[in-house]
């Protein structure tokens, strides 16, 4: 179970500590990993390592270089070959007074102090050769943890003069300078509406609009084109899938089963919605973690909390109580990781087991977060407004009492019926139960050709056999040596319908189980509940054998193993039109209470009863009618938040199975000296403590969440962010290019009330970003990666925009928004869940790829090869891979040949007849402009040699329209 | 190798940058130094990586459970104490939670070649081979559940999207071939296993890392050409189209790494349509070779293509090949090694299919001469139980899962062959003597390849990320 905990505990590695184990011999090292370091780890590094909350007397055990520079003392606590001089040895055989250790424990045995003993006389080899004097991490000094910087934008020798308006402009040119670096030319124009469309919308500008923004030559005609997109409601689709990628946003449930979520996708509408309104962020926080709370009974809000819930969790549960609290602290533990990396850009999770290793956060501050997360499960449940619940509430009312009324009329009936049977007092039935394990019915001997087994009710329900299950069914020869002449290796066929379909594998579940001769698996019983065994010639019988489980230790079925045949009928034929009864269950012992009250019924119900019957379910059906018709009230995957004053402990080492002290809900320490702090009684109501979290995190004091916000929409205008990891401000992220760029927009946002469109303005009206991105040979030996920006960074396109383009050109893009997404796999479910990927993507796929039901674990053409992240994860960046597999997907995937005839298509009815007319829309279709004459030159050849199809398919193969500069 | 142009943190633009920041492609880093005759310890002060042994790996995973005790793990009290109860009150974590009586291996085992090592009849030209085995007895896992229990074995996690080692490897080495992807998976012809392509996933790692899985038929690669024909008899055209439209453009941009890496990717990926069919023709083998592997017999034809393939693909520089044994879990009959019903019926049929296959993948590897510095792998998600799945008073015919103690092994540079390392107690039921979860294993391939597990690794979300987490120790009994 250790094993399993630290498996599950996302730790940071240490850079000594681990094997390194080749330079003591192998004899030694055994003696160490077997009598040393197991008592060192259990006894002595929770105090004395370097993941201890506090060395005690500056003394670490976890590395040969912490021992030999010893604790506070100064001096060594080993010294390899003199056992009798090495403090350790003295103090854990208790000869030291006040230096017992370990401390306030009984004495170590004596055979572990002897090994010790042994381990020094034998010089102490030890693999751990890790330098403790040189572990690096930040402390509060670190530069994210510091307040906004108020930097005035320097003033740089040799500013151009149209780059002296934007503070952006002036921080970017400073750093180029200190670089000996110029900036760029600006694009032409072309590019640049291409550029800000893309970047804004996902989406290419149509060739109408590239060439009117050309031609527009009024001064802000930039300005406007700026404004026009940022008001495309594609706005939302772009930024919003962003945003999806840094929540961890995901349409399955993870894990092994990795079941799909078919109402996840009103969080992503949300998403999409709130950025088109341009929804302060400080009140998307409030609704990520507290919507229930903030917006109860306004769904197009509330819904904002399935933030907490819409990450990967494992639904398997386990028995086990141990496993259990594991499991249940590890669902925590990914809410807690997406707040730290979505909002603050910590990586909290590294500091769930011990202290953060490399970054100032105590494994307190961990639980301080996961406090306001105990109330919260996941899971479905319905949204609506309040006067949408009370509505329907008034409608079901009276239907559901009057439904109760007829039932109760029912009930009546029913026990009229008892009560007669029970007067009637009859004797017990002879024969014994039937049994899961065995049933057996003899017969006088007879000749057939067909046995037909009726199943009439098994052990889960009395009133129906459909889902019984068999493992086998034998037809018995009479005499000594009797022989089952129902097995299918003899000639015999078993019929009947199967009540469950493994996808995956179709005879799983066959009704030709009950003849194959093993008792293994099980024929999950259809409708109508009926076997019939055909014999391949008559024969005679006397007798027939059957089970649900054969090979079962107990007479009832096993819990989970499913039901057995209860109350049945067995008849003979020998032409299959005339059959004759040779056995039934009735004269046996009921199996269960239920089927011993419907077998009174079956005998003591008069004609009067059926009658009543009959009209009462005539009026039930109708109620039952109109409840169903009214319309339920929708659901979505916003998780189940229940309200709890649980208090929060701390895990040691992570696990729940240790749990030390407790913490109170409260802001994180790591950030108290700048901004402020909250804290909560340890068990104060769950939705005080979300709330509060919520508040602390876009407080005015707060440095980390403006920057980081502001770092995110940075790396997505440029590529790359002022700080290149933006889930991660530590000590194991990078550092920033522009620190007081990254703080002047920091407090940009703040001035513009937490609004994103503002500060996107800003940037993009920069003259950073409209420089073209033209690649320069002596820049870019300086700066290969346009850090410095002295181009802009000319990108591939996204995942989603590789597919929304291919269908843009082709002409067949359906730009309608939201609801149910489409899937580009097929979902097969049995117990796991598999995705596999469609070979052919037809016309419901040509939404945005925005709208493709994004589940985990999930590889699907063209969007996968593209470096769609498996959402498992939070991705607070892509790869942008180049890759063969690539080239093959785009060369031949039906979906490029669909997109390749739609696009031909569309070509020769722009300009029928008329090659340079095709030629011309063509590329109007694809790149938004003409033709050069070289270009139409190209392309007359090759559409003639051969043809539209195939110079369509090599066109969404070209760089021009994959690369955005 | 391909690359992503714009991250500055790979090797083709400055690798120094990212050695010196202990982040990325360490391994890769390494290689290029020794390459270059370099044997220093890098800059973060990081010994000096292991001498690689191998070069390339085959790994044939046998899915559902190899009972060990009917295999490779002779244990003579098993027999002995045939229809005796367990003994014990735990309560095992198997599957079904029934714990009948002991039950004898239904095969006989014997010791085989120089070295004696123990192998039953069920595989009995694997046995030929025994010489060439190095065993492992001692496996141990952490899950008795089928899926999680494949994806340890794959990734070291019991859980999905983390990268699988053929991916880890991919990155950690880069690619031998120009022609072929790095990392190839060969499924079952009765098909994928429980968890399908999440077993060899790249997980966060970039995409070039994936599993690419060969399949049979005319397309032995998903899209590598055109499913309409039509499009297929214009592919040279349009090829020719393409590369010439993003040369112009490359001439335009100014040799922009970005352009030309896609056009190159284009020029590869016209090398795989040739160099792909080519290697799954196994035509151009000989008949006798053929034969060796048991192509055109019913039961090992499957295993038998699959094999040759696989060698066929290391030949041409593939760095890592996955043979699976065994299709979906669950299901009657059964395609894999589930054996919970009848083991010996179960195990013969799947023994019958791989036994020849995979000993003349051992035999023609030795013959050619590329066992020296290839690695073959023969592993399972975990090991069957001693006592059967029935009545805990009768002799079953079926084993339940046993992930306490299972046999693996592995053939080929750096190891010490026809040794059987480690073992489990007397009936075979937990590993007592070395016992190596999959970290230490995982530790173990990485040390043959020359990688130190401990530096192989990839920043993500904040950690940097290896293959064997914050585990692993390399089995070092086992190496040569």
């Amino acid at each position: 179970m250790r094993r399993f905990v630290a498996t599950w505990l996302a730790c940071v590695l240490t850079s000594g500590g681990l094997s390194a184990s080749d330079t003591i011999s192998a004899e030694d090292l055994a003696f160490f990993e077997q009598h040393i370091r197991p008592v060192l780890v259990n006894h002595c590094y929770s105090c004395h390592s370097e993941g201890a909350s506090g060395i005690k007397g500056g003394l670490t055990l976890d590395t040969r270089a912490g021992w030999a520079r010893g604790g506070e003392s100064g001096e060594p606590a080993i010294v390899p070959g003199r056992p009798d001089d090495s403090p350790l040895l003295r103090f854990i055989r208790h000869a030291e007074p006040g230096m017992e250790m370990p401390p306030d424990q009984p004495r170590l045995p004596d055979d572990v102090i002897a090994a010790f003993a042994t381990w020094i006389e034998r010089g102490a080899p030890d693999p751990r050769i890790g330098d403790a004097a040189e572990v690096r991490r930040a402390d509060l000094s670190w530069w994210s943890l510091q307040p906004l910087s108020q930097a005035e934008p320097p003033e740089t020798p040799g500013l151009p003069a149209h780059w002296s308006s934007s503070p952006i402009d002036q921080f970017v040119f400073a750093k180029l300078h200190e670089a000996g670096l110029t900036p760029n030319a600006p694009a032409d124009r072309r590019k640049l509406i291409r550029r800000a469309t893309y970047d804004l919308t996902g989406l290419p500008p149509s060739a109408e609009e590239v060439e009117a923004f050309v031609a527009d030559e009024a001064p802000d005609a930039y300005e406007r084109l700026i404004d026009r997109l940022l008001e495309s409601p594609h706005y939302g689709e772009r930024w919003g899938r962003h945003w999806l990628d840094v929540v961890r946003f995901g349409e399955s449930r993870g894990f092994e089963r990795n079941e799909i979520i078919p109402d996840a996708w009103p969080f992503r509408d949300y998403v999409i919605r709130s950025f088109n309104e341009d929804k302060p962020f400080d009140r998307l926080v409030l609704e990520h973690l507290a919507g229930d709370i903030v917006a109860k009974d306004q769904p197009a809000d509330e819904i904002g909390v399935a933030f907490l819930t819409i990450g990967p969790y494992d639904d398997v549960g386990n028995q086990d109580p141990v496993a259990a609290a594991n499991i249940r602290a590890a669902t925590l533990d990914d809410i807690v990781t997406a707040t730290g990396s979505a909002f603050l850009g910590l990586t909290l999770n590294c500091a769930r087991c011990h202290h953060h290793k490399f970054d100032p956060i105590p494994t307190e501050d961990y639980y301080r977060v996961k406090s306001a997360f105990e109330g919260v499960s996941h899971g479905s449940r319905p949204l609506a407004t309040a006067a949408e619940r009370e509505a329907r509430e008034a409608t079901l009312k009276p239907l559901l009492e009057e439904r109760e009324r007829l039932q109760q009329a029912r009930r009546d009936v029913e026990a009229g019926i008892l009560a007669r049977a029970d007067a009637a007092g009859e004797p017990p039935p002879a024969r014994p139960a039937p049994s899961a394990h065995l049933t057996e019915e003899t017969f006088t001997p007879t000749a057939v050709r067909q046995v037909r087994l009726t199943v009439l009710a098994h052990s889960d329900n009395p009133h129906d056999g459909v889902h019984g299950r068999i493992d086998e069914f034998e037809v018995w020869t009479p005499g000594p040596d009797a022989r089952n002449v129902a097995l299918a290796s003899s000639g015999a066929v078993a019929r009947g319908a199967t009540g469950r379909t493994a996808e995956d594998f179709r005879a799983a579940y066959g009704v030709d189980l009950v003849n194959d001769g093993k008792y293994s698996a099980r024929w999950f019983i259809g409708s109508p509940p009926v076997l019939t065994i055909i014999l391949p010639a008559e024969a005679v019988i006397d007798r027939v054998t059957f089970s649900h489980d054969r090979n079962a230790e107990t007479e009832l079925p096993i819990p989970g193993q499913g039901p057995s045949v209860a109350e049945y009928e067995i008849d003979v034929s020998l032409d299959g039109e005339t059959w004759t009864r040779v056995a039934d269950s009735h004269d046996r012992m009921p199996l269960t209470e239920g089927l011993a009250r419907q077998r009174k019924f079956r005998k003591h119900t008069r004609q009067e009863d059926t009658a009543r019957y009959a009209e009462l379910d005539r009026t039930l059906a109708d109620v039952n009618r109109r409840i169903g018709a009214l319309p339920s009230l929708p659901t979505a995957w916003v998780g189940n938040i229940a309200p709890t004053t649980a208090t929060t402990p701390v895990f040691r080492g992570g696990d729940p199975q240790q749990a030390v002290a407790t913490v109170a809900p409260a802001s994180l320490q790591v950030l108290e000296r700048v901004a402020g702090a909250y804290a909560l009684a340890a068990d104060a109501p769950e939705s005080e403590r979300r709330l509060a979290l919520a508040r602390w995190i876009t407080a005015p004091e707060n440095p980390l969440t403006p920057r980081v916000l502001a770092n995110r929409v940075w790396h997505y205008h440029f590529g790359t962010g002022i700080v290149d990891t933006p889930g991660d401000f530590g000590y194991l992220g990078g550092q920033p290019t522009h620190p007081e760029l990254l703080d002047w927009l920091a407090s940009r946002l703040h001035a513009h009330g937490w609004r994103l469109k503002p500060l996107h303005r800003e940037l993009l009206l920069s003259q950073t970003y409209r420089q073209s991105g033209a690649y320069r040979e002596e820049a870019g030996a300086v700066d290969g990666g346009s850090r410095l920006l002295w181009r802009f960074p000319p990108r591939r396109l996204s995942a989603e925009e590789v597919r929304d383009t291919l269908l843009s050109a082709a002409g067949v893009l359906d730009l309608r928004m939201g609801g149910p997404g489409y899937q580009l796999y097929e979902y097969q479910q049995d117990n796991v869940s598999t995705y596999i990927p469609l070979d052919s993507q037809g016309p419901d796929t040509y939404r945005r790829a925005v709208y493709h039901q994004n589940t985990r674990a999930t590889v699907v053409d063209v969007l996968s090869d593209f470096d769609l992240p498996d959402n498992a994860f939070a991705s607070p960046k892509r790869s942008a891979t180049t890759t063969p597999l690539q080239a093959l997907t785009m060369l031949n995937h039906s979906f490029l040949l669909d997109m390749a005839e739609a696009l031909a298509d569309r070509v020769e009815r722009a300009a029928p007849n008329d090659l340079p007319g095709q030629i011309e829309a063509a590329f109007r279709f694809v790149h938004q402009r003409s033709p050069s004459a070289e270009e139409r030159g190209l392309l007359t050849e090759a559409v003639e040699a051969a043809g539209w199809r195939s110079v369509c398919r090599a066109l969404l193969n070209s760089n021009e329209l994959l690369f955005v500069e | 190798m391909i690359w992503n142009p714009w991250d500055r943190r790979t090797p083709r633009r400055g690798f120094l940058d990212f050695a010196s920041r202990g982040l990325g492609a360490t391994a890769l880093w390494q290689l290029l130094a020794r390459e270059e005759g370099v044997r220093a310890s890098d800059a973060s002060g990081n010994e000096a990586p292991p001498q690689p042994r191998i070069r390339r790996a085959v790994q044939i995973c046998l899915v559902g459970g190899l009972s060990h005790l009917d295999s490779f793990d002779y244990r003579p009290r098993l027999e002995s104490h045939h229809g005796k109860s367990l003994q014990s009150d735990e309560q095992p974590d198997i599957f079904f939670g029934q714990v009948g009586l002991l039950r004898k291996s239904d095969w006989t085992f014997a010791q085989h070649g120089e070295s004696g090592l123990w192998v039953s009849d069920l595989f009995p030209n694997i046995a030929g081979v025994a010489d060439e085995l190095t065993v492992i007895r001692s496996m141990v896992s952490d899950s008795a559940n089928h899926t999680p229990a494949l994806f340890v074995a794959n990734s070291g996690f019991q859980f999905n999207s983390f990268p699988s080692m053929g991916s880890w490897l991919s990155y950690g080495l880069g690619n031998e071939s120009d022609a072929l992807p790095t990392f190839v998976v060969l499924p079952d012809g009765r098909g994928r296993p429980n968890g399908g392509a999440s077993n060899w996933s790249n997980g966060f790692l970039p995409a070039q890392h994936q599993g690419v899985m060969f399949q049979d038929g005319s397309r032995p690669v998903r899209d590598l050409f055109p499913a309409d024909a039509k499009a297929a008899s214009a592919d040279d055209d349009v090829r020719a189209f393409v590369s010439r439209m993003n040369r112009r453009r490359l001439d335009q941009a100014g040799g922009d790494q970005a352009l030309s890496a896609r056009i190159e990717s284009y020029e590869l990926a016209a090398r795989m349509q040739s160099s792909i069919p080519a290697v799954s023709d196994l035509s151009q083998e000989t008949a006798e070779t053929q034969a060796l592997y048991g192509i055109g017999d019913e039961a090992t034809d499957d295993c038998g293509r699959k094999c040759l393939l696989a060698r066929r693909l290391l030949e041409r520089g593939v760095r890592f090949v996955q043979l699976y044994s065994g299709g979906p879990i669950g299901g009657t009959p059964r395609t894999s090694w589930d054996a919970h019903e009848d083991v010996r019926e179960n195990h013969t049929a799947e023994a019958g299919r791989i036994d020849q296959p995979v000993a003349a993948l051992v035999r023609d590897l030795k013959q050619r001469g590329l066992l020296d510095d290839t690695l073959v792998l023969f592993t399972t998600e975990f090991g069957r139980t001693p006592f059967t799945q029935s009545a805990s008073d009768t002799v079953g015919t079926g084993r339940d899962h046993n992930r306490y103690g299972f046999s693996v092994w592995m053939a080929g540079g750096g190891l010490r062959p026809g040794l059987a390392f480690g073992s489990t107690d007397e009936i075979g039921w937990k590993a007592v003597e070395h016992p190596v979860p999959w970290h230490d294993f995982h530790a173990t391939v990485l040390h043959l390849f020359g990688i130190d597990h401990t530096q192989l690794t990839y920043y993500h979300n904040g950690i940097q990320r290896r293959l064997t987490n914050v585990h692993g120790e390399v089995v070092r009994g086992v190496l040569a």
